[in-house]
């Protein structure tokens, strides 16, 4: 199929609770009238997400999938996206013709990216009850995500993160690429999300859409004793 | 490319073809009961049984050097023949489903690595179903492969298969497996023979009905419980 005919893959990755799911679904409740929207979803032991997805009743449940990963959440959209891709072309062919996919990573840490592959550009989601420093940590997700979402502004107080610490750090790694703060339960900030969703669809649809590759995991972790930065890779 | 590297690369679980998320039927056994001291008995079972049948299918699908002298047609009209028999042989529908999976993710590699190739063209618009052992074979034929290789390899990576997936399920070290595995080569060898004959004798009688038709009724029913069990880590 070609690049214009099918629909745009957006993937949505995030350590574990930040609110993929949640963030997909106020998604497709705030585009689905204007775009034909699908999603796959990739969880770990269940098929938990897609349910989720499906009870929140935001979009047919024909349109959802979920796709099983033997426990490599990080291989499945990463090293070998063959059970995803697969997942997509059929629920396009099923479907069809759609105008975005979002593929939702099983939650897994910050080394976590979608393979150009799988997806055309990508989404990197974490909360702020997670740890304020996160964003300073630095990986793939958080530096070269095409959207980084820092979600859960509202429980900030709470647990006592600083959003304006989380966002600055956040800048200072990526280069210009878009952040945003953002909250699902109160006001706050889906209609950017979408706007950008919106932005990324009709760049797709005019062949000029270009992606970051986030690639392997970035160098953050800094030893003080001898000042240099070493590449440090986790394995889930 | 030389023959053994690729043989080595058909057999390496880091080329992308879905493998990682299946276990063999492992998972469902284990939930029936099967314990860490049997998976070795479990493997040798499966290189008997149903990794005979998928052998013998895959060394028939690899073709001689006589019949890969003969026209496309009459060869890609054979392979559909040969998923015909081996529908027959896999009366569970979550491993018909399984075959497929890997068999389609197995087959995009085919396909980037000798585009031109038309047989592996004809059979990948032609074939319904592309199972796993029909699909290696094409893709040893098109690398120049035996069939008695194409056998081997379709043992190896059922056994390694089972062996990946039973570090996650059980309490064993992967050393252990390793070793398990090494201990089988010689069962490998023999049945890559065996099943390399069993090709050609049907291949001289002219009937692919000829082939092994062994069955594993057990691994058969637990496929189906497991496939409608929750909390599962692997699809098969």
């Amino acid at each position: 199929m070609s690049a214009e005919r099918r629909a745009l893959r957006i993937g949505v990755a995030g350590p574990v609770g930040t609110g993929k799911s949640s963030l997909i679904a106020a998604l497709c409740a705030t585009l689905g009238s204007e775009l034909r929207l699908g999603v796959v979803t990739n969880d770990i032991y269940t098929t938990e997400d897609a349910e989720f997805l499906r009870a929140q009743g935001v979009l047919a449940p024909e349109r959802i999938v979920a796709v099983q990963t033997g426990c490599c959440p990080h291989t499945a959209i990463r090293d070998d996206v063959s059970a995803n891709l697969q997942a997509v072309e059929d629920l396009e062919a099923a479907q069809g013709p759609l105008e975005v996919v979002f593929v939702e990573s099983g939650g897994d840490n910050l080394t976590t990216a979608f393979s150009p592959a799988l997806a055309d550009t990508q989404i990197f989601v974490l909360d702020c009850a997670g740890g304020d420093d996160v964003p300073r940590k630095g990986g793939p997700g958080v530096a070269r995500s095409d959207l980084l979402v820092i979600n859960k502004v509202d429980l900030a107080p709470l647990v006592g993160a600083s959003v304006e610490r989380m966002v600055s750090d956040a800048g200072a790694r990526r280069g210009g690429r878009p952040t945003l703060a953002i909250d699902l339960r109160g006001s706050g900030g889906i209609v950017d999300v979408a706007a950008w969703v919106l932005q990324q669809e009709s760049a797709w649809r005019a062949g000029t859409l270009v992606s970051e590759d986030p690639g392997p995991p970035a160098p953050h972790h800094l030893h003080a004793d001898d000042g240099v930065e070493h590449a440090h890779a986790h394995s889930h | 490319m030389s023959t053994p590297v690729l043989s080595l690369l058909l057999a390496d679980a880091r080329t992308p073809s879905g493998g990682y998320a299946h276990s063999g039927g492992l998972e469902g056994a284990v939930a029936a009961g099967l314990r860490a001291a049997d998976v070795r008995a479990f493997v040798s079972a499966r290189l008997r049984t149903v990794a005979a049948v998928d052998a013998s299918f895959a060394a028939a699908a690899c073709g001689d050097e006589r019949e890969s002298a003969g026209p496309t047609d009459r060869r890609i009209h054979a392979r559909l023949a040969l998923d015909a028999e081996l529908a027959a042989r896999t009366p569970a529908r979550p491993q018909r489903l399984a075959m497929r999976a890997v068999g389609r993710g197995l087959l995009r590699v085919g396909r980037m690595l000798w585009a031109d190739d038309p047989l592996l063209a004809a059979y990948a618009r032609a074939s319904e179903w592309t199972p796993r052992p029909v699909v290696l074979g094409l893709l040893a034929a098109a690398g120049g492969l035996t069939p008695v290789e194409a056998a081997r390899l379709t043992l190896y990576e059922d056994a390694a298969g089972v062996a990946a997936a039973a570090v996650k399920l059980l309490p064993l070290d992967a050393a252990e497996t390793t070793a398990w595995l090494a201990s089988l080569a010689g069962e490998i060898e023999a049945g890559a023979a065996t099943a390399a004959r069993a090709a050609a004798d049907a291949a001289a009688a002219g009937s692919p009905a000829a082939l092994p038709a062994t069955a594993t009724p057990a691994l058969d029913l637990l496929s189906l419980t497991h496939h409608e069990s929750e909390g599962k880590l692997f699809v098969s």
